[in-house]
C-alpha cells in the first residue's frame, strides 16, 4: 500500500484526483486559457494529470492540443522569455505525432473518437450545464465573456468530461445566464431527449471537493471533501442544493510517490500550477 | 494569367461601409494587421464581421467604432486576456454578437465553401445558441428523424487573409510545417472577394516548384498585397512571433479614450503608412528580436 502524503497541495490534490479519472490507450482534449488561474483550470491541472497518468498507471494515454495530436508532454521546448505556454502549442519544436487541419480535428471530434475532454466555466449549474459568453442578458450583458470556443463540442461528444471549477456560490449557480454547453440540461433524461448522447460530464473536481452526478435525476452530488473542508463550506460555496453522496469522504490524498513526480518531473518549473 | 499584386491602399478600398468582412487567422495569429490598419486610417464604418476566433484585428476595429457586428466563435486576446474593446462594446449594446460553437461557425463556412445554403449540425443541441443566433434553425433529420439543426451557409463580401508567401498571380503557399489551428484555407474557399496580404512575393517558377504547398490557388484569389511583417503584432508561424510588449500596451491603452487615442495617434491614424508603422515599433532591429 503506497504510503500517503501529508505535504500537498490543493492543485496537487486536484492533478491525481483527475488522474486516476484516466485510462491507459485513451486519449484526452487539452484547452486553452487565458491566463492565471483560467489556464490552471482548462490546461495546467489537465496536462499535470495526463502526464502524471502517463508516469503511472496509463503510459499510452495520449493528449490533443488543439490541433496538436500527441504533443510529448515530457518534451516541450523550454519557454523563451516572454513566450506563453498557452503559444506553445504553436511551437514546430514541440514533438507530437501528427498536426492535423483544425476541420478534420472538429469533424472526427464531434463524429466521438475523443474519450475524454477537461472544461472549466465562469458559470456551472446543478446539472453540469456551464456558461463562458455572458453574465446577465444575453443581448445587454453585465459582463460579456470570451464566447463559446469549442466548449459545446467538449461536452457534447467525448466519451466523458472532466469539469475543473473554483467553487463559489456565484460560480456554482441554481441556473446559468446562458448555456454555452450542456451537461444534463433540465436533468433526468432531458439531455437525450435533446438529441445528445448518453455521455456527458462525469465529474467537477474543485478547490473544495470532488462531485458527481445522480445516476436518476442528474443533479450535481459532492462525493468527497478535500483535506480540511467542511460539507458547510461546500454549501457556503454552492449557490444551489448539493446532493451528498451517502458514502461522503474525504478525497482520496496522493501518494509520497505521487506527489514526487508532479513535483520532479510533471511540473519541475511550477508553469503549470503556477497560479 | 493575371498579376494581381495592388497596394495595400487599393485593396483597402475594396472594403467599404457596411460590408461583410471576414477575417483570416486566429486570435493572435496571421491577422492581417495591416490591411486593418489601413481601414482604420480610411474611417471604414458599419462592418459585419466574421470569423472563427477572432483577437486584436477585430477588437481594434470594434475599438474606433467600426463594427455593428461580430460572428465568431470566441472573441479574446489569448493569453493576453479579454479582448477589451470588444468586451466594452457588448456590454454597452453598441456591437451585436452572434455566438455559435467552433465546429458550427466552421461548418458556416464549409456550407459556403461547398456552395450549399447550409449544413446539418450536432454541437449545438441543448445550448442556447440556437434561441439567438440568426443563422441556426432546428431541423430534423429527413431519414433518422434525430433532431438537428441547420447552420447557414457564411455569406461575406470580402475576405481578407495574411499569409507566408504567394506569386504575383496569386498562388498563396504555406510552408510545410505550419500551425494548422486556423482556417484560412476554408475561409479562401468560401470566399467571395478573397484578399490575401503575404510577407513575401515569390517568383512564378517557386510556387511550380513545389505546387503542394499551393493551399490557395491563385484563381481563388482576387488582390496580393506584399506585406512584410503585415501581421504584426500578432505572430506568423515560423517566421515571427506576437510583439508581446505591444499587445500588453495596446491592452493597458484601452482602459481609457485618452490612453486608446494616444496608441492609435502613435501606431494607427498618425503614421501614413506601414512602412512608418514598422519604424514606429523600432524597425529591424525590434522585428528581429520577435523572429521563431
Amino acid at each position: 500500500m503506497a504510503a500517503k502524503a501529508t505535504d500537498y497541495t490543493i492543485n496537487e490534490l486536484m492533478v491525481v484526483g483527475v488522474a486516476r479519472m484516466l485510462r491507459d490507450n485513451e486519449m484526452g482534449f487539452l484547452g486553452i486559457g487565458t491566463g492565471g488561474r483560467a489556464f490552471t483550470l482548462t490546461f495546467g491541472i489537465p496536462a499535470a494529470a495526463a502526464r502524471l497518468a502517463q508516469l503511472t498507471h496509463a503510459p499510452n494515454f495520449a493528449v490533443q492540443l488543439g490541433s496538436l495530436v500527441d504533443p510529448k508532454l515530457d518534451r516541450m521546448p523550454s519557454l523563451s522569455s516572454g513566450q506563453s505556454i498557452t503559444n506553445l502549442r504553436y511551437d514546430m519544436r514541440w514533438p507530437a505525432s501528427a498536426r492535423i487541419t483544425a476541420l478534420d480535428n472538429m469533424d472526427v471530434f464531434i463524429k466521438g473518437d475523443l474519450d475524454v475532454g477537461f472544461v472549466t466555466a465562469a458559470q456551472i449549474d446543478r446539472f453540469g450545464n456551464l456558461n463562458i459568453t455572458c453574465i446577465g442578458d444575453y443581448r445587454r450583458p453585465k459582463v460579456r465573456l470570451v464566447g463559446t470556443l469549442a466548449q459545446p463540442e467538449l461536452m457534447a461528444f467525448p466519451k466523458r468530461t472532466i469539469i475543473l471549477m473554483d467553487q463559489t456560490a456565484r460560480a456554482f449557480v441554481p441556473r446559468v445566464d446562458f448555456r454555452t454547453s450542456a451537461g444534463y440540461l433540465e436533468g433526468g433524461d432531458s439531455r437525450q431527449r435533446a438529441g445528445l448522447g448518453p455521455n456527458g460530464p462525469i465529474a467537477v473536481v474543485s478547490n473544495l471537493c470532488i462531485m458527481d452526478f445522480d445516476e436518476r435525476t442528474k443533479a450535481m452530488r459532492v462525493r468527497s471533501l478535500h483535506r480540511g473542508v467542511t460539507l458547510e463550506q461546500v454549501r457556503q460555496n454552492t449557490g444551489f442544493e448539493l446532493l451528498v453522496a451517502p458514502d461522503l469522504q474525504e478525497t482520496e490524498a496522493p501518494t509520497v510517490e505521487e506527489v514526487r513526480l508532479i513535483r520532479e518531473r510533471v511540473d519541475p518549473h511550477r508553469i503549470l500550477l503556477a497560479h | 494569367m493575371k498579376d494581381k499584386r495592388v497596394s495595400i491602399q487599393e485593396a483597402a478600398s475594396a472594403i467599404g461601409n457596411g460590408c461583410r468582412l471576414v477575417m483570416g487567422g486566429m486570435v493572435l495569429q496571421r491577422q492581417p494587421m495591416a490591411l486593418v490598419y489601413e481601414l482604420v486610417r480610411r474611417g471604414v464604418r458599419d462592418l459585419t464581421v466574421a470569423t472563427f476566433v477572432g483577437g486584436n484585428a477585430i477588437d481594434l476595429l470594434v475599438g474606433v467604432g467600426a463594427v455593428q457586428r461580430i460572428e465568431a466563435a470566441y472573441m479574446g486576446m489569448g493569453p493576453f486576456g479579454f479582448a477589451p474593446h470588444f468586451r466594452k462594446a457588448v456590454e454597452a449594446g453598441r456591437v451585436e454578437v452572434d455566438d455559435i460553437s467552433e465546429s458550427a461557425m466552421m461548418a458556416r463556412f464549409k456550407a459556403a465553401g461547398a456552395g450549399v445554403p447550409f449544413l446539418p449540425h450536432r454541437s449545438l443541441l441543448g445550448t442556447d445558441m440556437p434561441k439567438y443566433s440568426r443563422h441556426v434553425r432546428e431541423i430534423t433529420c429527413p431519414f433518422t428523424g434525430q433532431p438537428l439543426h441547420a447552420v447557414r451557409a457564411l455569406e461575406s463580401d470580402v475576405t481578407i487573409l495574411h499569409a507566408h508567401v504567394a506569386d504575383a498571380y496569386g498562388n498563396v503557399q504555406f510552408p510545410l510545417q505550419r500551425n494548422t489551428d486556423e482556417l484560412d484555407q476554408v475561409f479562401a474557399k468560401a470566399a467571395k472577394t478573397l484578399i490575401v496580404t503575404v510577407e513575401r512575393i515569390i517568383p512564378h517558377e517557386e510556387v511550380l516548384s513545389r505546387s503542394t504547398q499551393t493551399i490557395i490557388p491563385f484563381h481563388w484569389v482576387d488582390m496580393v498585397v506584399e506585406v512584410p511583417y503585415g501581421a504584426h503584432p500578432g505572430s506568423v508561424d515560423g517566421l515571427y512571433r506576437e510583439d508581446e510588449a505591444h499587445l500588453r500596451r495596446y491592452v493597458e491603452a484601452a482602459k481609457t479614450p485618452e490612453a486608446f487615442r494616444a496608441y492609435l495617434d502613435e501606431f494607427v491614424t498618425g503614421v501614413q503608412d506601414h512602412w512608418q508603422y514598422l519604424e514606429r515599433i523600432g524597425g529591424l532591429r525590434h522585428l528581429s528580436s520577435l523572429h521563431e
